[in-house]
């Protein structure tokens, strides 16, 4: 037997349910929206588009940060800074799902009139999942190469880390500390522990952009000194924040050994893993005899598969440096699997075991002070689960406005016929 | 941006040991500093720029009796110290590698003594430090605001952001009186690795030095077969090194030597994909790229108990370090393995290489790894 709930318990869960699934809510989430993509878009003038999307996107709340220009008055500096506290998009669109799913789905009635709104719902329901299933579960990154070079790792545009590398025959064994896990550098010292290792790393100085310089006498330097074994002395100066050229990590560590404590001091600079970072120089240190690394670098992830550039071909407009197209040619080797060309070139990537290949970038850039050819393919990576749920939902989005304005199509015509009809008879 | 906002300090874990294959993981260990942090020379690849030395590879020889050797100071920066008998209060030291670029240390040695206008670099004397070309730099006044009645002379030369300086500094008197023996020890200045004769052979590792000559770094009392050094090691590399070239003192690359009047020669280790290199280095000499059949074509040459593919490139240099030679010539042996490319790179005028082209082969044929 079912309990039924008190009239009172009715009452309060409805109006919950109403209070949540309100159509005011909606617009008033919408709007928000429609504020915080303004406040975003805005703030890119002075923020990478990557940080843009972390602060004012994937954030829980934001508080947007605008000059007001007031009247007569022209210069930037002199402008009225006002600080608006605003959701970020995180909490609006978890509110915009709970809000569509109660009031779109679960407060509607199940009916066959109704079908069309219910599977529109889901199908925009579902459209948010595969947002938060991105956010949460997906990995970009890139593969750089030059003609005639494979790989079968892609590296991370933005996420960082440490990486603990020991020599064993023609192989490498690491550990890894992902760069959130060392957040606490910023301002103290993370200790890296792990009961099978003879020795403690500490990690300290954490800087999001830097460079590193000699020291020199008499020098201030901005942080500390690591002075490595073969006498140079390093430290690490923090670069202002340019949202066009983000630059690099770094950071000092220092690994204490476990017996004797003695201390290996080093600054790690996290230089990118591009076709001319190959191989990695970690900082390496010796200790019984065991020669270990530890670098700092853009997260590594392996492929399921390798893929070799065998042709990467750029034409520009005429008489100009600018690109009018470029893509490449590559061979996916997997394994037990035949190799297979594919020609990857704009709107058409690879695709294969949930990763995608898009034709990104090329180089070296003129900016970066060399010129080619030789040039290198730059193929952004996507390793998404929910890569093609945005399509299926809006298969599901059509089918139910579909249906939703046939049948109101048909009621419509119904109805008429119903009334020519009655107009008839009477 | 990404670490804003934290609490200080705490605790991590490694992940669980995962064992990755060389070609997945190319990593060369054991790096020195300069080279794994991209302090070159600002033009290789990497954000920052610079050469490498050492200050243990310095060493005075016959300096004049005046200057009486003292114990080095490296946390002072110090590296070899020298004073004069008659007035202590003078001292002279080689700092051998200091970074933070030559304004910023001009702007500092003249701030020493209260002077906020530093002259141009081009108005200061010619000077020559341990082989290097540099600058001289004579002031006097108030040093550092204590020592009034003070006078320094100050050489420098720079590679990029590193600078080897000798110092001078003591009571005016002292120090205008010790000058011409100033530049007389600087003269006697050069580097393990170098030579301040640039038509003196270099003094290599391992090499022999005359009876009674004054100690130096890394010689050994054993001589190298007739004609050549005996196989110096730098880094991870080892090769018999020909008569006539001048080892390379502040490079980041392995043994960089030079010849003639602006060739040099050097090894280098490089991320795979033969061919797009063979085009890079083919670019260099304004030559256009070629095809797979090309480079499978190249003649081999023996090196790092392998083979390696022999390049003999004419035309005009200009190199991506900006390096330009017109009427030039490179040869270059590269052995591809491992996920990388180890290369031997020589390039000078056209005349030069030729003269070099036996010794260059014999070179990269005793070419080696060390341990």
């Amino acid at each position: 037997m079912t309990a039924v709930p008190a009239p009172a318990e009715r009452s309060t869960v409805a109006s919950v349910l109403a209070a949540v699934s309100s159509m005011r809510i909606t617009v008033v989430l919408l709007l928000l929206l429609g504020v915080l993509t303004f406040a975003g878009t805005l703030a890119q003038e002075h923020l990478s588009p990557i940080d843009a999307q972390r602060e004012y996107f994937e954030s829980g709340f934001v508080v947007w940060d605008t000059k007001v220009p007031l009247f007569g008055i022209r210069n930037a500096s002199d402008a009225l800074t006002v600080k608006v506290p605003l959701p970020g998009g995180y909490t609006i669109l978890l509110l915009l799902f709970v809000n569509l799913v109660v009031g779109g789905v679960v407060r509607h009635r199940w009916t066959k009139r109704n079908l069309g709104i219910l599977v529109t719902h889901l199908g925009i329901g579902l459209l948010l999942v595969a947002g938060f299933v991105k956010m949460h579960w997906s990995h970009q990154g890139h593969v750089s190469l030059f003609e005639g070079a494979s790989s079968r790792t892609m590296v991370s545009f933005h996420e960082y880390e440490l990486a603990l590398l020991r020599r064993e025959g023609d192989d490498i064994v690491e550990r890894v500390v992902p760069a959130t896990a060392l957040e606490g550098a910023r301002h103290g010292t993370v200790k890296i522990t792990d009961a099978s290792l003879p020795f403690t790393v500490e990690v300290s100085g954490w800087l999001d952009s830097c460079q590193p310089r000699l020291a020199g006498p008499m020098m201030k330097p901005p942080g500390p000194v690591a002075t490595d074994a073969d006498g140079t002395s390093v430290f690490l100066e923090s670069l202002p924040y340019d949202k066009d050229a983000p630059g690099f990590a770094g950071c000092r560590v220092n690994v204490v050994e476990r017996v004797g404590l003695a201390e290996h001091s080093a600054v790690l600079f996290g230089l990118g893993s591009g076709p001319r970072q190959n191989p990695r120089q970690p900082y390496t240190f010796t200790i019984d005899g065991v020669q270990w690394g530890l670098d700092l670098r853009h997260e590594l992830r392996d492929l399921p598969f390798e893929v070799k550039l065998d042709k990467f071909e750029k034409t520009d407009h005429p008489g100009t440096a600018n690109p009018r197209d470029f893509s490449s040619w590559v061979t996916v080797r997997e394994q037990g699997g035949e190799p297979r060309q594919v020609h990857i070139y704009m709107n058409h990537p690879l695709r294969s075991h949930d990763h995608v290949f898009f034709q990104a970038s090329w180089g070296p850039s003129p900016q970066s002070g060399m010129q080619g050819p030789p040039f290198f393919s730059v193929l952004e990576v996507a390793n998404n689960p929910s890569d093609a749920w945005p399509k299926y939902a809006s298969y599901v989005v059509l089918l139910g406005l579909l249906w939703h304005f046939v049948a109101k199509l048909f009621r419509f015509l119904k109805s008429s016929t119903n009334r020519a009809s009655g107009e008839a008879v009477s | 941006m990404a670490l804003a906002g934290c609490q200080p300090g705490g605790e991590a874990q490694w992940s669980a040991p995962v064992t990755k294959s060389a070609d997945q993981r190319p990593t060369q260990f054991g790096v020195p500093t300069r080279s794994r942090l991209a302090l070159g020379d600002g033009k290789s690849p990497g954000p920052i720029a610079g050469g490498a030395s050492t200050g243990k590879q310095f060493v005075a020889q016959d300096p004049p009796a005046v200057w009486a050797a003292q114990p080095s100071q490296p946390s002072m920066f110090k590296d070899l110290v020298w004073r004069i008998a008659a007035d202590p209060a003078a001292e002279c030291y080689l700092t051998a590698q200091v970074g933070g670029g030559v304004s910023g240390n001009l702007a500092r040695w003249y701030g020493q003594f209260g002077v906020k206008e530093v002259p141009a670099i081009e108005s200061m004397p010619v000077f020559e430090l341990a082989g290097r070309p540099g600058r001289l730099i004579e002031l006097s006044g108030n040093y550092k605001g204590t020592n009034p009645g003070y006078a320094m002379i100050l050489g420098f030369a720079a590679d990029g952001d590193s600078l080897a300086t000798l110092k001078f500094t003591g009571p005016e008197a002292t120090v205008k009186a010790h000058r011409e023996s100033f530049l007389a020890l600087a003269k006697s200045l050069r580097s393990a690795s170098g030579s301040a004769d640039p038509k003196a052979p270099p003094i290599e590792r391992g090499q022999q030095m005359p009876p009674g000559h004054p100690p130096v770094p890394g010689a050994e009392p054993s001589a190298g077969p007739h004609g050549t050094a005996p196989a110096p090691s730098e880094g991870p590399f080892a090769a018999t090194v020909p008569t006539g070239w001048q080892a390379k003192a502040g490079s980041s690359k392995a043994l960089h030597h030079t010849f003639g009047s602006e060739g040099e020669v050097y090894v280098w280790q490089i991320g795979s994909g033969l061919k797009s290199n063979v085009d890079m280095w083919r670019n260099e000499m304004g030559l256009g790229a070629t095809d797979d059949a090309g480079v499978a074509a190249l003649p081999k040459v023996p090196m790092l108990g392998g083979e390696a593919v022999l390049l003999d490139l004419k035309g005009d240099l200009r190199s991506m370090s900006g390096k330009q030679i017109p009427g030039a010539r490179m040869l270059l042996a590269a052995q591809e393995s491992g996920g990388s490319i180890v290369f031997v790179k020589l390039v000078g005028k056209a005349d030069e290489v030729e003269a070099q082209r036996a010794g260059f082969l014999a070179f990269c044929a005793s070419l080696r790894r060390t341990p």
